[in-house]
């Protein structure tokens, strides 16, 4: 008990010295989530967290669970069924090939470059969860770089379709890759993992039914908050109770609730929308937290390597799905380069692969790439998604004010 | 005054479109009509299924021109839908018989202008408007007549 208050100050400093440098960091036109990293860097244990004694990984693991959950939920919620007959073939099909081509491109990756076990690890298990953080994109840098150039055009339409769906295709397989490494073995967990999706997908279902029933009958907007929060938190503790995966349930939980809680989900989502800055910040200082420059130089090769790998996985996925599809040539060519820009959700998935048993020992190891990989996105992202426009013949005419690769770090996920 | 009693001395006009109405169709309806702000969907049998406010409206026609959007308001722009897919099925709703008081309460909390009439089996009777309501209201006051 006695950690208790300590946990809870140290989440205070670092939140409020997050945000304090994160909105200074956006007045001089600096990457808001760059701040909030090196905010969480000077709270790490060998800076300011070892001086001050502040046991901040002790409390965080909660809150990160929390917002993760809270993200897999608007996740879900993102699409209706009907939404993505009508988003057509293209989005699907290239959504479905982009994120699956970057996760196996990371994964054979990772397995070549790896010892066969890293602090204790199998290198498949690390293969195959670098593969699905991979999956993931940031749709809000790429919806910034759309708005400030006035984006227009077939392949615009396509892009943001297929961010506003690839996390989900990451967080599932994500869930899945979890569940499958949970049993030691693979080939022991995989049997084991089909019993945990089944059960994740049936509580999640369980769970949208009576949210959606539950928030239909508070008829006060104060009071929608606390309800969907109290049904996340209700299904992904439930979840890992019976031990389920709370991340695949609470991605259910967001889809079926959209599916049966009515077609616009106002109700079920707009409270718990915007909490997503508050979420990502909670993210990036939890992970700053977690630096170690120790670990960092000593995986900067795998760094560079899953930082490659995922483009050309993006990319050749992007490609391959587009032309399947029929997608006009513009699409075909320049989806792919589009898709560079990664932060918060990988992120997200980094915290919670901490919290695993499973893959106990390689917090620092995921945690340390994936920040890296995430400020290297964070700086070359918008602009691959501005020269993928331009050259798809979609930019039109910039607005005025801001600049377009400064400004997209003020919402960057 | 019980709401009957308004819509009978005030019968103002609620914009209703059918659940396949297109967001070009309801727009256009909408437009047409510059004293209204809310547009109604209604089904064959003439129940009100579900409700399109102005803002919701903007949004969706003008989602483009804002830097901030969530995913779910991506789907939308990217996958369109008719009015059935964009209304929002929960909405403030009046009965004849309520006093006009509680009608107003509920309608300011709720942001809505043209607050429906609904008979017990959902059919639309008519509007109470909020303009007309404080019109009202001023005359009185102006008046020194009793407040509604």
């Amino acid at each position: 008990m006695a950690e208790e208050p300590q946990a809870h100050l140290a989440l205070g400093l670092l939140l409020s010295t997050g945000l304090a440098l994160g909105s200074l960091a956006s007045r001089v036109g600096l990457p808001r989530i760059a701040a909030y990293v090196v905010a969480g860097i000077c709270f790490s244990p060998p800076l300011l967290g070892g001086t001050l004694g502040l046991r901040l990984v002790d409390g965080a693991g909660a809150l990160t669970s929390t917002a993760l959950g809270v993200i897999a939920y608007v996740i879900g919620g993102a699409m209706t069924g009907a939404q993505l007959k009508r988003a057509g073939r293209i989005i699907v099909v290239a959504t479905l090939c982009e994120a699956l081509a970057a996760a196996a491109v990371v994964c054979a990756t990772v397995l070549l470059l790896l010892p066969p076990t890293l602090y204790g690890v199998d290198r498949l298990h690390l293969a195959l969860a670098f593969g699905a953080m991979a999956c993931t994109t940031a749709p809000a840098a790429t919806v910034a770089v759309l708005h400030q150039y006035r984006a227009r055009g077939p392949m615009s339409d396509v892009l943001l379709g297929v961010v506003s769906l690839d996390d989900a295709v990451g967080l599932t397989l994500f869930a899945g890759v979890v569940a499958a490494t949970t049993g030691g073995s693979l080939a022991s967990g995989l049997a084991g993992a089909l019993g945990v999706i089944a059960g994740s997908v049936a509580l999640g279902t369980a769970g949208g039914w009576l949210l959606s029933r539950a928030v239909s009958q508070v008829h006060e907007t104060p009071l929608r908050l606390p309800a969907v929060l109290a049904g996340i938190l209700l299904c992904s503790g439930l979840a890992e109770a019976l031990h389920l995966s709370p991340l695949l349930a609470a991605i259910v939980l967001g889809f079926s609730a959209r599916w049966l809680g009515g077609p616009a989900g106002d109700r079920l989502f707009a409270p718990v929308e915007h909490l997503e800055e508050f979420v990502f910040l909670i993210f990036f200082t939890v992970a700053g937290a977690h630096f170690d420059a120790w670990v960092f130089a000593q995986h900067l090769p795998l760094l560079a390597a899953y930082s490659v790998a995922r483009v050309a996985g993006k990319v050749g996925g992007a490609t391959l799905g587009a032309r399947l599809a029929g997608a006009p040539p513009q699409v075909v060519r320049w989806l792919g380069p589009a898709l560079v820009p990664q932060a918060g959700v990988a992120v997200g998935l980094a915290l919670a692969l901490a919290r695993q048993p499973a893959f106990s020992g390689t917090a620092g190891l995921f945690l340390n790439v994936i920040l890296g990989s995430t400020l290297l996105y964070e700086l070359l992202g918008p602009l691959a998604v501005r020269a993928a426009l331009s050259r798809a013949g979609e930019l039109g005419e910039r607005r005025s004010g801001a600049r377009a690769d400064v400004e997209h770090t003020r919402v960057d996920r | 005054m019980k709401v009957k009693d308004w819509i009978q001395a005030h019968p103002g006009t609620a914009l209703s479109v059918t659940p396949d109405a297109s967001l070009d169709e309801v727009l256009d309806r909408l437009l047409a009509e510059p004293c209204l702000r809310d547009v109604w969907i209604v089904d064959d049998a003439g129940r009100v299924v579900g409700h399109l406010s102005h803002q919701r409206l903007a949004q969706l026609a003008l989602g483009a021109h804002r830097r901030h959007r969530t995913r779910r308001q991506l789907m939308e722009q990217v996958a369109g839908g008719a009015a059935r897919e964009l209304m929002t099925e929960h909405f403030p709703h009046a009965s004849p018989e309520e006093e006009l008081d509680d009608v107003l309460h509920r309608q300011i909390e709720h942001g809505v202008e043209d607050m429906p009439v609904l008979d017990s089996a959902g059919v639309l009777l008519g509007a109470v408007n909020l303009t007309a309501v404080l019109r009202e209201t001023r005359r009185a006051a102006r008046s020194g007549d009793e407040p509604l």
